[in-house]
């Protein structure tokens, strides 16, 4: 939970406190994100006749701006709980011009503030940082109720890389086992989140059409185009989620460190390989 | 109501868009939603300088008069050609320059560098890029000092940029020397724009790299010693106009926060050396990862802490030292 005196962080569930290393972070992985799905989109989506997009929990606003941008007609909304990333946020779209860019501070844990039916387009983007499996049927309740009918609701989640790196496996074994603790994992006696196995599911028991998906690769092995992005990802999440890690009683200060270390000279070398998958799932509202 | 009778063009605009077939061609050719331009009217939402100037091209009838009254919000405004208009970028947020000092007062020193340059790149590309015309921004760092106290070449530590210049191109950190703009720069001390590939010529020996039509370099500096300086570049000539030159200045004089004390030099420690063409380092540097990672596994096996940052920080000074036995480039 987020330490930050800021009355909304103490809601903040998510597993990383709150600081501007995280905002740094999040900056920099919605850039990795795009680019390992070739897009801002999992595919092309006909927003031609679109007029409103919505971003569940959007950080400081990257993806949200980004959307803004290309499509200048298309009023996009996004919020986040933290107060801080969304001022950095409404900040950044002034000083951009991006008069087409809004950003609330509200809750995804929570019924959303939004009329019904307000937005053609609905997103969520990793956000297993702070989802527990109860929140994720309520929350796509409360998408569907914000989307227009024949709207689109998309998804997108991750499970940990599968890499050859010893420490790199330990830590994410390490974060898998946190997030079990914290009650926070699908899929209570393996080694995944397993989200990405719940999405389908949870946009079919909406009673979403037209359900469709598509699984990004990232290759991030030594000497790939990707490594230097996602090897910067790591590096930082890494070191972000220590606390939590030593909160929920696996580990201590220095047997972290070390691990750590380990993990970014095994990264680092000429024979190391990783792959981290990501699943879209998308569907179009009743 | 006659046309004569509004007190600003915003009553004008929302007099001309209650039609909703109007307001949608209005939209249209200016490519905004409606909601923009309902904004205007309703004086909520401050257009871009390039916007007005497509309004009059959308309601050509009301020209003049539209001139008038954007006049009275906006001094200046006098409807001149649109390429002599610079859409010129606002002042870096207070909000921003508030992030940045907490930033820096909350980060662990260790991920300080890394934390504060990003958030910074990241804001300078947005504001001084917003249409993706193509820019990259590179911060170029003083290597520490050889044994003799001098600072003989200059790193690009952490470059950002928008399309065609890939998004990470930390793997490319390049050495540069007294043949650069940069080694320019950071031994004058003094900011350096060259607006297109002929400027310039004569005066160093710039190697122009692909997409680069014109490059500008700040120094970073703190009473007076220097880090290094902020390299833009751009795919664009003429690019670094008045406005956009205050304002990369000022994202370099942020970029203090960025480095350490002791990683400001004295103005008579720059010597920088004439450092081989980028194309020859790129063999040389392809190795650099592999030997970090060497260094710190070898570090653990001897179980000496050696954090990723001074291991890097290593690896780059050997580097150094081989470059500088290698022939420079001097262009002919």
């Amino acid at each position: 939970m987020a330490k930050s005196s800021d009355s909304s962080a103490e809601e903040n569930a998510f597993v990383i406190d709150e600081s501007s290393m995280e905002m740094a972070w999040l900056l920099n992985q919605n850039l990795v994100l795009t680019k390992g799905m070739e897009g801002l989109f999992p595919e092309k989506f006909d927003l031609s006749q679109a007029s409103s997009i919505l971003d569940i929990a959007c950080g400081p606003g990257g993806w949200v701006l980004e959307v803004a941008r290309e499509n200048p007609t298309i009023e996009v909304t996004g919020f986040d709980v933290s107060k801080q990333m969304i001022d950095y946020a409404r900040a950044h779209a002034k000083a951009r011009g991006l008069e087409n860019a809004h950003f609330e501070v509200m809750d995804a844990l929570k019924p959303l503030a939004f009329p019904e039916a307000s937005f053609d387009l609905v997103n969520a983007r990793t956000i297993v940082g702070f989802m527990n499996p109860q929140a994720w049927p309520l929350l796509v309740q409360e998408i569907v109720r914000v989307c227009r009918p024949q709207g689109i609701i998309c998804l997108t989640e991750f499970e940990l890389p599968l890499t050859n790196s010893p420490a790199f496996e330990q830590l994410s074994e390490m974060v898998v086992q946190a997030f079990q603790k914290a009650q926070r994992n699908y899929f209570p006696q393996t080694k995944y989140f397993g989200t990405t196995t719940l999405l389908n599911r949870l946009l079919r028991e909406s009673g979403c059409l037209d359900i469709k998906k598509k699984a990004h690769a990232i290759d991030f092995s030594a000497q790939t185009a990707d490594h230097e992005g996602v090897y910067q990802d790591y590096q930082i999440v890494y070191h972000l989620i220590q606390p939590f890690l030593i909160k929920m009683g696996l580990t201590t200060q220095e047997d972290i460190q070390w691990l750590y270390q380990k993990m970014l000279a095994e990264l680092l070398s000429d024979d190391f390989r990783g792959i981290w998958y990501y699943l879209s799932v998308w569907g179009q509202r009743p | 109501m006659a046309l004569e009778k509004y007190a600003s063009w915003r009553e004008l605009l929302g007099h001309l868009i209650r039609d909703t077939q109007e307001r949608q061609r209005i939209a249209n050719e200016l490519d905004i939603s409606t909601v923009t331009l309902t904004r205007w009217a309703n004086n909520t939402s401050q257009p871009r300088q390039t916007n007005l100037y497509h309004l009059l091209d959308a309601l050509p009838q009301h020209r003049t008069l539209l001139i008038e009254l954007i006049a009275k919000e906006f001094p200046g405004f006098t409807g001149a050609p649109l390429e002599h208009v610079e859409d010129a970028p606002p002042e870096i947020p207070s909000a921003f320059y508030a992030r940045m000092l907490n930033a820096y007062s909350t980060t662990p020193q260790s991920q300080r560098f890394w934390s504060i340059s990003n958030l910074i790149l990241q804001q300078a590309l947005g504001q001084l890029d917003p249409n993706h015309v193509g820019l990259a921004i590179t911060i170029v760092q003083c290597m520490p000092p050889s044994q003799d106290n001098k600072v003989r070449s200059l790193r690009e530590s952490v470059v950002r940029g928008t399309t065609p210049w890939d998004m990470h191109l930390e793997q490319r950190a390049i050495f540069l020397g007294e043949e650069s703009l940069a080694g320019y720069v950071v031994t004058h001390s003094r900011q350096r724009v060259l607006q297109n590939r002929i400027e310039g010529q004569g005066i160093f020996s710039a190697h122009w790299v692909e997409w680069e039509e014109g490059a500008a370099a700040y120094p970073i500096l703190r009473s007076g010693n220097i880090a290094g300086c902020l390299l833009v570049s751009c795919t664009q000539p003429n690019f670094f106009l008045p406005s956009r030159s205050l304002l990369i200045e000022k994202y370099a004089e942020l970029m203090t926060l960025v480095f350490e004390p002791e990683e400001f030099y004295d103005i008579r420690q720059i010597n920088l050396a004439f450092m081989p063409h980028y194309r020859t380092q790129e063999q040389y540097l392809q190795g650099f990862q592999q030997r970090v990672s060497q260094v710190m596994l070898q570090a653990m096996r001897d179980r000496q802490a050696l954090s990723y940052i001074k291991a890097q920080q290593m690896v780059w000074k050997q580097f150094e030292e081989e470059l500088l036995q290698l022939p420079p480039y001097i262009q002919e």
